[in-house]
């Protein structure tokens, strides 16, 4: 159409859906190169490209984004505007996590906000219940987990399925194969639209709730993303508060707090039993004296790598039921546009009944309807 | 309220910037060690109190009716009322304190209050609940009651889980006491000696008198005199084993020992309480050590009178505790310098550590005196803010009624 400026990507969104493949420019020119059929492309062009001085439009946008395997369109979104810039993410890792993969995962962390929020109606699939408390010296991380349980009406005693609660909330979670044993979870919140948490496919599940409980606290108590020491504890107190609340708990952690109480507690509150050990002792219901010992215990039996009585997981089914309709509704193809994906991409991360992927592709003749 | 300057005044005043403000019940507790006891075995006027830096608290549901006897007998020092609602009630965000029923006259904390300084008390204690760990809510129930109360004769109890002096919770219990405008009077509760329950115990309590200046630690053992050394106003020492160390309420307490348990009979040199049963077996084979206070009067420790469960035999013991560790106060209350008391009470601690493996081969019995875990810390810890002026003879800037 005349007077229509040609589709370009953005800088910042090139980059993202580089490190959102794990790639360096310098793979990333390969692999343009080897689908180029006789042009090549340096790692200097993709290097320009990234920093914006120069435009990505027509066909260098479609052998871009099919060499990251995204639909060109996905790539001309600019990040910032669309509130997915990595500024606000948390996460829970360890300390052997290098920067790099950090990096990937927050690309990607960035880029599954892109997707969901293209999936997800406004009007109807975002309206929740989170709130920001603030901690200061007088109110702190157990207090605010305190203060959400009351908000959310969570029952005292035991949370029994987390998930469900935070998505009842309003709050969106993906489970994903972050390519690292190191991360855990990682979270994002504007302080508007719904949260969303992505976490590790590879935790049992006593870890993957603290963890997706640890991120709950970062994302009710931090505006500002720090990564700090302060923040991570302030996080765990709050995991600890809102799986285990002291009022609940305490009595239960006291007498003689031996393995075979910890496996039994940890069959009823679902977490770890290093975790109940831990609040044991933070609670006093135990000496440190004690707690060393159980520690040890642990140990020599090989528990702090694999304790024993595994807990039943816990799988979110929110987003899915949203991609499924979209699906239902559009189309696989429309459906994974939406999402800024490649329909194949689409079905394996959001859609996890075959059939229903399949029946979709199949039927793809759903269009939308005239009216919309 | 007077916010407290953030450094060290030319008077000498705590360095710290809180709410506390100096007053009647600021100035009645400054620079004192109280006894803390069941009016049972105070049948009569204490004799072996220091009058300038002792007095008595009475603690027992029935504490009023001990004041009054004990006023009525002609006891003129510093009394306090304890009613000990936190060894069976916990706090709660509504209800913070152990009132009277709705209805009944004189329901209201200040009518309690009141009541406490009719029967003769010398400065009024609040009627707190206790605050088990993490129950924030009723702690800070705690800290906006005490602020709306508008007199000046007033100690407010805060009895809490010694988890409130972890790390992790700290800081908030910092920033409530910060806030108390009033003298405060804190009560770790624990099983066993709540000191002992995790290593940092004794630094961070010390942290906390510096942080909070003018507060002072109740129902506790010898981390009395340890407080007081690093800037506690004033302090109280239980009598006997179950009033040095607060079983939280709801709790029965815990013993590697059946119940009853014989009297504890403090052990001059050693800087320890030991049970009447343990002594009299350390000291079967062998002359107990002399004890110079008014009751032993120098001679050897009459450990053989202290075994026994009645009552009788615990006030004695009891007597001999206060009246051993009182005479120890004008040596602690020389200096108003906390640099000087601090290295009075180290060596103090110090010594008697040693004296723990002297006694051991005077005895022939090695190993059968351990020191304490906390009386090991106190020796070894390091000095702290040294230059600092006690709390005591600061002029007040409320005028008094």
């Amino acid at each position: 159409m005349p007077g229509t400026a040609e589709p370009a990507a953005d800088a910042a969104m090139l980059t993202l859906a580089r490190e959102s493949r794990g790639m360096t420019q310098l793979d990333l020119a390969t692999a343009m190169t080897a689908l180029a059929q006789g042009d090549r492309i340096s790692q200097g062009y993709v290097s320009k490209a990234e920093a914006g001085r120069l435009a990505v439009n027509g066909a260098r946008l479609d052998l871009y984004a099919q060499a990251l395997h995204y639909p060109a369109h996905m790539l001309c979104i600019q990040p910032n505007v669309t509130g997915i810039g990595i500024g606000l993410v948390h996460h829970r890792k360890r300390a052997a996590l290098g920067a790099q993969p950090l990096r990937r995962i927050h690309a990607e962390l960035a880029l599954a906000c892109l997707q969901v929020r293209g999936l997800v109606s406004p009007e109807a699939d975002v309206i929740h219940s989170f709130e920001r408390i603030s901690v200061t010296d007088l109110e702190s991380p157990s207090d605010a987990a305190r203060m959400l349980r009351k908000l959310w009406n969570v029952p005292a005693g035991p949370i029994h399925n987390l998930v469900l609660i935070i998505e009842q909330a309003g709050g969106l979670i993906l489970v994903r194969d972050l390519g690292t044993r190191d991360l855990d979870a990682v979270s994002n919140w504007d302080g508007e639209e719904a949260p969303l948490f992505v976490l590790s496919d590879h935790a049992p599940s006593d870890r993957f709730r603290f963890s997706l409980a640890h991120e709950l606290g970062h994302v009710i108590m931090h505006p500002v993303a720090g990564a700090t020491v302060v923040q991570e504890r302030q996080a765990d107190e709050f995991a600890s508060e809102f799986l285990m609340p002291a009022a609940d708990i305490a009595a239960e952690l006291r007498g003689r707090l031996d393995l075979d109480r910890l496996l039994a507690l940890k069959q009823r509150w679902r977490v770890s039993m290093a975790a109940l050990a831990r609040r044991a002792v933070t609670l006093t219901a135990i000496s440190e004296w004690q707690y060393r010992n159980l520690m040890v215990e642990m140990s020599v039996l090989g528990y702090r790598t694999h304790e024993p009585g595994a807990v039943a997981g816990e799988s979110p089914h929110k987003v899915t039921r949203i991609a499924e309709q979209r699906t239902s509704l559009y189309g696989l193809d429309q459906a994974a546009s939406l999402a800024g994906l490649l329909p194949d991409e689409f079905s394996a991360l959001y859609l996890p009944d075959p059939h229903l992927a399949r029946e979709s592709a199949e039927s793809d003749t759903y269009a939308r309807p005239a009216d919309e | 309220m007077n916010d407290r300057p953030t450094t060290q005044t030319e008077s000498g005043a705590p360095a710290v910037g809180h709410a506390w403000r100096p007053g009647r019940a600021a100035d009645a507790v400054a620079e004192r060690i109280l006894l803390l006891d069941r009016p049972k075995y105070v049948r009569q006027v204490p004799t072996n109190l220091n009058a300038a830096h002792g007095g008595l608290v009475l603690c027992d549901a029935d504490a009023g009716a001990g004041v009054i006897a004990l006023r009525k007998s002609g006891y003129t020092g510093v009394l306090v009322e304890d009613v000990a609602a936190y060894e069976t009630e916990a706090a709660t965000a509504d209800e913070p304190f152990a009132l009277p029923e709705p209805g009944l006259f004189g329901n209201d904390l200040e009518s309690v209050l009141q009541g406490q300084l009719d029967r003769g008390a010398t400065v009024a204690l609040t009627p707190t609940r206790y605050v088990p760990a993490g129950a924030s809510d009723a702690l800070k129930a705690i800290m906006a009651t005490a602020q709306a109360l508008d007199r000046d004769d007033v100690i407010v109890l805060v009895p809490v889980s010694i988890a409130w002096l972890r790390e992790e919770s700290r800081s908030q219990l910092t920033s409530v006491l910060q806030r108390i405008p009033h003298p405060v009077a804190l009560i770790f509760g624990g099983q066993y000696d709540p000191l002992r329950k995790f290593n940092a115990a004794p630094s961070n309590l010390r942290d906390l008198l510096q942080e909070v200046p003018g507060i002072g630690l109740w129902r506790t053992d010898l981390a009395g005199f340890d407080a007081m050394a690093h800037g506690a106003s004033f302090a109280a020492i239980g009598a006997g084993g179950s009033l040095r160390h607060l079983v939280p309420a709801g709790e029965r307490p815990e013993s590697s020992k059946p119940f009853p348990h014989l009297p504890t009979v403090l052990v001059p040199e050693l800087l320890r309480f030991s049970a009447a049963d343990f002594l009299a077996d350390a000291y079967d084979d062998a002359t107990p050590p002399p004890c110079p206070c008014p009751l032993c009067g120098g001679g050897p420790l009459p450990v053989d009178s202290f075994y026994g469960l009645t009552d009788l035999i615990r006030a004695a013991a009891h007597q001999h505790n206060a009246a051993l560790w009182n005479s120890w106060l004008p040596s602690l209350f020389k200096s108003h310098q906390l640099g000087e008391r601090q290295i009075w009470w180290r060596n103090r601690c110090s010594a008697a550590v040693d004296a723990h493996l002297a006694e051991n081969a005077r005895i022939r019995q090695p190993g059968k005196f351990k020191p304490p875990s906390a009386l090991r810390q106190w020796a070894s810890l390091p000095l702290r803010d040294t230059q600092r002026q006690s709390t005591s003879r600061q002029p007040s800037a409320q005028p008094t009624n």
